[in-house]
């Protein structure tokens, strides 16, 4: 009896230093074995192991051993899964990663491998829309446009004609996209002369396009970006080239006193942009942000101004940005013909008529056929060739429109009588300008509303507070 | 023999009078009212009344017996037991103890909430257990499908945007709505085509509430606005959401009173009633861990204000986030042990669009110090603001519309103010609960805040605690105002 009793005892003693032994050793042991199955390739098995050992994340932010295996399995089994070919199960791997390694980037080539596999898939409706909602990643604007030309090519063997030519013509300068369109629209009207062809084939009438021309010749002749505003300030471009303005002058938005050669000026909050006729930019204010450092600019042909930052396009259809660091995401945008900028968004007009936007609540795939755009806080207006203003989320009902500007209290546009419709948000903010005939351009902003009229004088009310209204002295270049 | 009949009978005996006496216990020391059970986070039986009608519907038996549970002496005790022996052996699930965690009085340490004046409850009339279901109410503004992003990512899909419509011509006012002498009420709608009431508002609270948002309207310069929304903490919302088989839905009617009863320039929104369908679509407008609605509900709430009056509506998207994805918040910190929990969050914390400058003043206008405007790598609340600052916060947006808004909010300000700063060239923030105020510190009235800082536009946003029925709203905002 005695003896069994020790016995026993002995045999729990041994037991219990062995269990204490692997307990404190657990840790270790485990992470060896999670580490062998990570080699190995058995990411759940490597995950399982390790989540045993690591507590549930809290407020710790250090990166134990642990932590980093743990981050390491499942970043492998996400590149698994993209391998695999199991693109939407890889991006959501990728993004409960958050800011390990490059999982963010990760994320957009998953979804650039999937619309890749649709493309291959012969699905080029849908591969155009996951290439479009990857806009400057890599050569996504390239492929949807190619998936954009294939699908138009699939509507002309399906005899879709009208739909087919309406693609070719949204494609722009896309190689052979012109002349599929052409060759469309004369099939379509039985007209032999191409333009005319592709002018009714948009399922135009004779008085339809009669108001298109008339608008493009009107739209023609006025002058462009020569008129803008700031937060507090008014800058206009004077037809012998040399810049005016008028305002707050607190950080220098208004040292514009000595440029000469400038071709186009823009306004963000406190800072004034020139473009010149060399295809440089200058630029005076507040420059905390960086929003000034456009010295090293070149071969520029249109500028634009954010609130906190300068955009500039180039000749070769990309656009080059400098600025606030949360109104970037430009970069990859190609065959730009024009840009917008307003508040903390910017526009890229593309060949086509479609538009690019930096953020979602300016983002519009859905139109096209623009002429000119602007954006401002929360929302984005379009021109239309046949002189209508598009707004995500508002119907104005306006046409014959010539010119436009968004402010972040409302927007306007002038039409080709010369007329300035406005739109604002509150009535509470509203700047009445229905007397005014004879205008030819439109700036908006927050307080206060500069019109150019065509004989280059300037109208301007609203806010006064820093005498940012005080442009009776303009004398901007004139309509043509 | 004769022995163990006697004992037998004196067991029985004294077992029946144990009963009854707990039984007359609970009739003569419960509470007639019912009060709130925060534990089991629902509201408990009030006294039954008999009626004709109640006796033979069978109503009050039914009321009687869910009194006599609820009422009894010591149930707490034995709840709290209860759930602790469950923990012990972890036969509960992360959702109950989530449902079980009793938040107020750790967060009152933390002085995160009100504490003293807050009334979760309202003076409770007698409510049937079971009550036929209200008319199926339509959905408030429709608003867009929203998909929060990891940062850094662009968000590519264009996302549809409200409709901006016309302002509609004037209505006439329902009598009934208006009347505010009616009880009001918040409460769940069950599956079974039932209601289980969350509040009661009655019509002193309606009243007060409806005195003090009309006191700031009159504060404000002429075409001055005051908006005002109560939020339900994250725990009412979770009772339905862990529990989807029993409830589908909520309502609240108190919003639809007071706004037929304030003046013009006011504009009373139901939180409950906008979150309703983005809760029934799994969208993620609360947290599940903290009290806290998440920062999507603060957005859908600005942009339904912001709508309202006619502004184009900024995409959840226009921000790039910095994710947290494994947060847990204030109910996890006080739901005991929570390790090895399953339940988790993602904390998204917005970047500001444009710099800005915000710092603390007191006396008015005098400055004390810059305070960083977000905290993001903080994996909790406070990192929205940095929390709460004291005693009166201005943030500098780094936007201009001409207009400045003051935000009279407790810590659910804190979510909706970066939605809210695009909006304004200015938003101010004031926290009127003692344990934030520091009243030495402001040394002027709200009203003289409001005329030196130039405040175009008032906000009440406050969470049900410090809601309709609360003295805050009551009381205390016009008290200082």
């Amino acid at each position: 009896m005695r003896v069994s009793v020790f016995v026993s005892t002995l045999v729990m003693i041994v037991l219990a230093f062995f269990a204490a032994r692997y307990y404190k050793n657990r840790e270790a042991i485990l992470t060896e074995k999670a580490r062998a199955a990570l080699e190995q390739g058995n990411f759940e098995e490597a995950e399982s192991l390790l989540g045993k050992v690591v507590e549930p994340a809290g407020e710790n932010t250090e990166e134990s051993e642990v932590q980093e295996l743990l981050q390491e399995s499942r970043y492998r089994a996400a590149e698994s899964l993209l391998a695999e070919g199991k693109f939407s199960e890889a991006e959501t791997a990728f993004s409960e990663l958050g800011e390990y390694s490059d999982s963010r980037e990760r994320i957009r080539e998953c979804r650039y491998r999937a619309a890749d596999a649709l493309e291959k898939a012969g699905d080029y409706t849908g591969a155009a829309e996951a290439f479009f909602a990857l806009s400057g990643y890599g050569d996504s604007l390239n492929r949807y446009d190619g998936c954009r030309f294939m699908h138009a090519g699939e509507l002309e063997k399906e005899d879709k004609l009208n739909e087919a030519f309406l693609l070719y013509r949204a494609l722009g300068s896309y190689p052979g996209a012109e002349e599929k369109a052409r060759a469309i629209a004369v099939k379509l009207t039985g007209t032999s002369d191409p333009e005319l062809a592709v002018q009714l084939a948009q399922g135009y009438s004779p008085e339809q396009i009669a108001v298109i021309e008339r608008l493009y010749t009107a739209r023609a002749a006025l002058p462009k970006d020569v008129l803008a505003v700031g937060f507090f300030h008014t800058v206009g471009v004077r037809a012998d080239g040399t810049v005016v303005s008028t305002g707050r002058n607190t950080e220098s938005q208004c040292e514009t006193g000595g440029w000469t050669n400038v071709t186009a000026v823009k306004a963000g909050a406190y800072h004034t942009a020139a473009l010149k006729s060399d295809g440089t930019v200058v630029c005076c204010g507040r420059n905390t942000e960086g929003q000034c450092e456009t010295g090293a600019w070149t071969d520029i042909i249109a500028i634009a101004c954010t609130d906190y930052g300068t955009v500039g396009l180039k000749s070769d259809g990309t656009l080059v940005y400098t600025g606030y660091a949360n109104e970037t995401g430009v970069s990859g945008w190609q065959d730009i013909e024009a840009v917008a900028a307003g508040s903390y968004i910017t526009l890229g007009l593309r060949n086509g008529g479609t538009l690019l936007s930096t953020h979602p609540s300016a983002a519009v795939s859905g139109w096209t056929g623009l002429v000119s755009a602007q954006a401002n806080t929360g929302y984005a207006i379009g021109l239309t060739q046949e002189g209508h203003v598009l707004c995500t989320g508002d119907a104005n009902g306006w046409d014959d429109c010539v010119a436009i500007g968004a402010g972040s209290t409302g927007y306007a546009a002038v039409t080709a009588e010369g007329a300035v419709l406005t739109r604002w948000f509150e009535d509470r903010n509203a700047i009445d300008f229905s007397d005014i005939t004879g205008a030819a351009a439109v700036a908006v902003g927050g307080t206060h509303t500069a019109v150019l009229l065509k004989d280059g004088r300037v109208v301007c009310r609203g806010s006064n507070e820093y005498k940012e209204c005080d442009t009776d002295a303009f004398l901007l270049a004139p309509a043509g | 023999m004769k022995f163990d009949k006697k004992l037998s009978f004196l067991l029985s005996y004294w077992w029946i009078m144990l009963l009854f006496t707990l039984g007359l216990a609970a009739l003569a020391f419960g509470n007639p009212e019912g009060g709130e059970s925060e534990r089991e986070n629902r509201t408990l039986q009030s006294a039954p009344r008999l009626t004709l009608g109640s006796w033979f519907d069978g109503r009050f038996m039914t009321e009687v017996e869910g009194y006599l549970g609820d009422q009894i002496p010591g149930r707490n005790a034995v709840l709290n037991a209860s759930a602790g022996v469950m923990d012990l052996f972890d036969l509960r699930s992360d959702e109950e103890r989530i449902l079980a965690a009793s938040v107020g009085r750790e967060l009152e340490a933390a002085g995160e909430m009100g504490g003293g004046d807050d009334e979760l409850l309202p003076q409770v009339t007698a409510v049937p257990a079971a009550t036929p279901a209200p008319e199926v109410l339509s959905v408030s503004t429709p608003v867009p499908e929203l998909t929060p992003v990891p940062e850094n990512v662009p968000t590519p899909e264009p996302t549809p945007v409200p409709e901006i419509t016309p302002e509609p011509t004037a209505t006439p006012i329902d009598p009934a709505v208006k009347d505010t002498s009616k009880t009001r009420s918040f409460y769940y709608k069950k599956a079974d085509g039932g209601v289980s009431t969350v509040f009661h508002f009655e019509k002193d609270a309606i009243e007060s509430t409806i005195s003090s948002l009309n006191a700031y309207r009159a504060a404000l310069k002429e075409d001055g606005r005051v908006f005002f929304t109560y939020v339900p903490d994250s725990q009412r919302a979770d009772k339905w959401l862990f529990n989807t088989k029993t409830y589908v839905g909520w309502h609240s009617d108190v919003e639809a009173t007071i706004q037929a009863n304030v003046s013009e320039g006011v504009y009373v929104f139901s939180a409950v009633n906008e979150f309703e369908p983005h809760m029934q679509a799994d969208e993620p407008v609360y947290f599940r861990t903290d009290h806290h609605w998440s920062g999507l509900g603060a957005y859908y709430m600005v942009s339904s204000m912001r709508s309202s009056q006619g502004q184009p509506a900024m995409s959840y998207s226009d921000f790039s986030y910095t994710v947290h994805e494994k947060f847990t918040g204030s109910i996890y910190q006080s739901a005991l042990d929570m390790a090895g929990t399953s339940v988790y969050d993602r904390l998204e914390i917005p970047t500001e669009l444009a710099p800005v400058f915000s710092a603390t003043y007191r006396n008015l206008d005098q400055f004390i110090k810059e305070v960083r405007y977000m905290e993001p790598e903080r994996s909790s609340y406070s990192a929205f603001l940095g929390g709460t600052h004291e005693p009166f916060y201005v943030v500098e947006t780094g936007f201009h519309t001409g207009r400045n808004a003051l935000v009279i909010c407790d810590s659910f300000g804190n979510a909706f103010i970066p939605y809210l700063a695009p909006y304004y060239d200015k938003v101010c923030q004031i926290d009127l609960r003692e344990e934030h105020s520091f009243i030495s510190q402001r040394n002027a009235s709200v009203k003289k805040y409001i005329d030196h800082w130039n405040i175009d536009d008032v906000y009440f946003i406050v969470s049900n605690g410090n809601g309709v029925n609360s003295s805050y709203m009551r009381r205390t905002v016009r008290k200082y105002l």
